[in-house]
């Protein structure tokens, strides 16, 4: 839970706000193929991620309050 | 397709093979197919990809309340009520409805099933009297009263008093009663309106109905009350009509309303079941070990006819908590928890402390141990449930959405200064009434049966309202790594029995573990602890009990006498809101007995504690700008209580009815 305002706001730039959520490091789906079929991960392919909720923007328009 | 050519050639190799095993009098059964190892292997491909693949288990909680009351019942028309079936229906899946007081009323989460649990005792004679339904009025009795409630206002009080102590008193017409008892046309058509309207709002997969009603047995103000839940829809509920406790087609005791309902199923083939409440209200007789309040010697019979009826209990509701008493478990610092002590139901009678014993959720499941070394069946071997007892036809138990116990006590300013109950005895304060509770119930889809079937295995549990998730699991292997699948389920069933189970036997093995798993109510609190209850029986026929904090948040450590610091408390009164800057998301453990005798029978249920938050007291006074009374609580800890898991020594039932069987 978080209160936040815009500290660089200029009201006569149009502008857009979203909110991205992260998890914390969660198994990417390649490491549970690999832990359920007994194989090694392809080289590069990273163990971990951070899975995230991108919220759809709320715009600002100026003049339009 | 390789394994359609297998099946065709199996199937018609059995076709061809039938007539001469039929006619050498063997069943097909036996026969034997054709087939390899190979072959057959690539039939059998073993565990899917997919974890949620190719399961049975239960995998979600569904959410209800076993026990509503709406202005069909006596008592909630006369304090108000003016909602009736449909309003209840409709609020419970989470519409919006005008409320008795006038004001409106929706719930912040739907709920997904409901029993709607009107008491059978002259059901429906309240809104016929509130109509002025020529039946009544002919009588001098109903003219008289139903002019009172026309009148409105004071008169309008007096009329009820005057009713509900008429009532009381066995004083009311018996020849107006008639019509609303069984046997009389009007009753029928009452019942045939319960049972229609609960088909009407029975949606598989989106809201359950299922049919009950409350057999309300008061015995001399002593709460024996049971609540009827059927599995039937009405072509088998909708040919009888509900049981009473008017003489001489009702009664009170517990061992009739049994017998009853072995008729109800044997008559119809239905299936139902029966759970008690409030036994914190039955001044010691709600759990009898020694006899039943007739004087009727508890025994062999009694035991295993409540244990066959009754598979539920209903721990925590607006009446107060039921799960554990201080006095009778002094070593549990949460034990004292929205505690109704003071009297009987209708305070005619003060409670006193040898009484508590016979009362409580806990020393019941205890005393369930001794008698079923007794008798060979353990009575209150029950799953727990969380119920509202509203008498709103809102169940509407959150704690900042609460409407009351009766329309009286719906929200308005004054209300937490109006008691529940007082006279020269004693006191129910009005602050009292508790915000509790539902009932989350572990199905794999949300119809009448799979709901009724996972209250008759006893797969669910209790909270005081919140809708945290709880898995609890009790077996002999598991292991802390059983808990990294982040999926306890998959591991809980496999290698053990859920909520509501007995363990399977010890075969040797040194200590029974249990696995338990909570998640918080996403919009809710978090969580202080996980505690396992356990309660057994020594060798000398004393039970015991003892509580093990087995999961917390944060870093505290328990002192030397074992005891966990508390969690804290960001209660801000005042502003009536707290924050989740302490407590868990979620907790989870494996936990191993440490003092488990497999001599000695045993219960555990998981305990689940909330950080503290307001009650709904507090909401109340900062909505409407009024005081607290001083006595009244302003925080608790709200909890989930799990069905146990129960552990029988493998040689205990042989020693059962030999001669120092005591009555």
């Amino acid at each position: 839970m978080a209160y936040w305002q815009d500290p660089d706001f200029d009201p006569q730039q149009r502008a857009f706000y979203c909110v991205r959520v992260l998890e914390i490091p969660t198994p990417r789906w390649t490491t549970y193929d690999a832990v359920h079929f007994g194989i090694e991960r392809p080289e590069g392919v990273p163990a971990t991620q951070q899975e995230r909720a991108y919220t759809s923007p709320i715009w600002y328009t100026p003049g339009k309050g | 397709m390789p394994y359609r050519n297998r099946f065709t050639f199996l199937a018609t190799a059995a076709l061809l093979g039938a007539a001469p095993l039929l006619l050498s009098g063997q069943a097909l059964a036996q026969y034997v197919p054709l087939g390899d190892q190979e072959s057959l292997s690539e039939v059998y491909p073993g565990k899917a990809y997919s974890p949620y693949a190719q399961r049975s288990f239960p995998s979600r909680v569904f959410w209800g309340d076993t026990h509503l009351h709406t202005a069909l019942s006596m008592d909630a028309g006369l304090f108000g009520a003016r909602l009736g079936l449909d309003d209840a229906y409709r609020f419970a899946r989470g519409e919006e409805v005008m409320a008795s007081s006038g004001q409106p009323a929706k719930l912040g989460r739907p709920l997904d099933w409901l029993v709607i649990a009107d008491h059978s005792d002259g059901m429906g004679f309240i809104t016929d009297l509130a109509a002025g339904k020529p039946g009544i009025i002919a009588f001098e009795q109903g003219k008289r009263w139903y002019e009172g409630l026309q009148e409105g206002g004071e008169a309008s009080a007096a009329a009820a008093l005057d009713l509900i102590g008429t009532f009381a008193q066995g004083q009311i017409d018996p020849h107006m009663m008639a019509e609303y008892s069984p046997g009389g046309k009007t009753y029928s058509s009452i019942w045939e309106d319960v049972v229609a309207a609960a088909e009407r709002y029975n949606e598989p997969d989106r809201f359950t109905t299922l049919i009950g009603f409350e057999w309300t047995s008061l015995v001399e103000g002593a709460n024996l009350h049971r609540n009827v839940i059927f599995r039937d829809g009405a072509d088998k509920a909708g040919r009888i009509v509900p049981y009473t406790t008017q003489a001489p087609i009702g009664s009170t005791d517990p061992l009739d309303l049994y017998a009853w309902l072995e008729n109800y199923e044997k008559s119809t083939g239905g299936t139902a079941l029966a759970l008690a409440h409030n036994g914190n209200l039955s001044n010691g007789i709600m759990f009898p070990v020694d006899a039943q309040y007739t004087g009727r010697k508890i025994d062999s019979e009694y035991a295993r006819l409540r244990a066959k009826w009754e598979p539920m209990y209903e721990i925590t509701q607006i009446k107060g908590d039921g799960e554990a008493h201080p006095f009778l478990s002094p070593d549990d610092a949460f034990a004292d928890y929205e505690t109704w002590d003071v009297g009987n139901l209708d305070l005619s009678e003060v409670k006193t402390e040898d009484m508590l014993q016979y009362e409580y959720a806990r020393e019941a499941l205890k005393n369930g141990l001794l008698l079923e070394q007794r008798y060979g069946t353990n009575p209150y071997k029950f799953g727990l449930v969380g119920s509202t007892d509203s008498h709103t036809a809102l169940a509407a138990v959150e704690e900042d959405n609460f409407f009351g116990k009766a329309t009286n006590a719906e929200p308005k300013p004054g209300r937490m200064s109006h008691p529940f109950a007082e006279n020269e005895k004693g006191v129910f304060r009005g602050d009292m009434l508790v915000s509790s509770g539902y009932t989350g119930v572990w199905a794999e889809e949300n119809t009448r049966e799979a709901i009724y079937d996972a209250m008759a295995r006893k797969e669910i549990y209790a909270t005081t309202g919140p809708r945290m998730i709880v898995r609890f699991f009790g077996g002999w292997d598991y292991l802390p790594d059983d808990l990294n699948s982040r999926q306890p389920a998959f591991r809980g069933y496999e290698k053990g029995v859920p909520m509501g189970a007995d363990l399977t036997p010890a075969n040797g093995k040194q200590a029974p573990t249990f696995m338990v798993y909570a998640l918080r109510d996403p919009i809710g609190a978090n969580l202080d602890r996980i505690q396992i209850v356990k309660g057994w029986l020594d060798k000398d026929g004393k039970t015991h009990e003892k509580v093990y904090d087995v999961a917390w948040s944060g870093e505290r450590k328990p002192d030397k006498q074992g005891r966990l610091p508390p969690v804290g408390n960001t209660v801000d009164v005042k502003n009536a809101n707290w924050t989740n800057t302490i407590g868990a998301s979620e907790l989870a453990t494996v936990w191993t007995d440490p003092a488990f005798d497999p001599g000695e029978s045993a219960f555990y249920y998981a305990r689940v504690l909330e950080i503290p938050t307001p009650r709904w007291v507090v909401y109340d006074a900062f909505r409407f700008g009024v005081e607290i009374p001083e006595e009244a609580e302003t925080t608790h800890q709200e909890r989930a209580y799990t069905s146990p898991i129960w552990y029988t020594p493998e040689a205990s039932t042989a020693e059962v009815q030999g001669p120092g069987a005591e009555g």
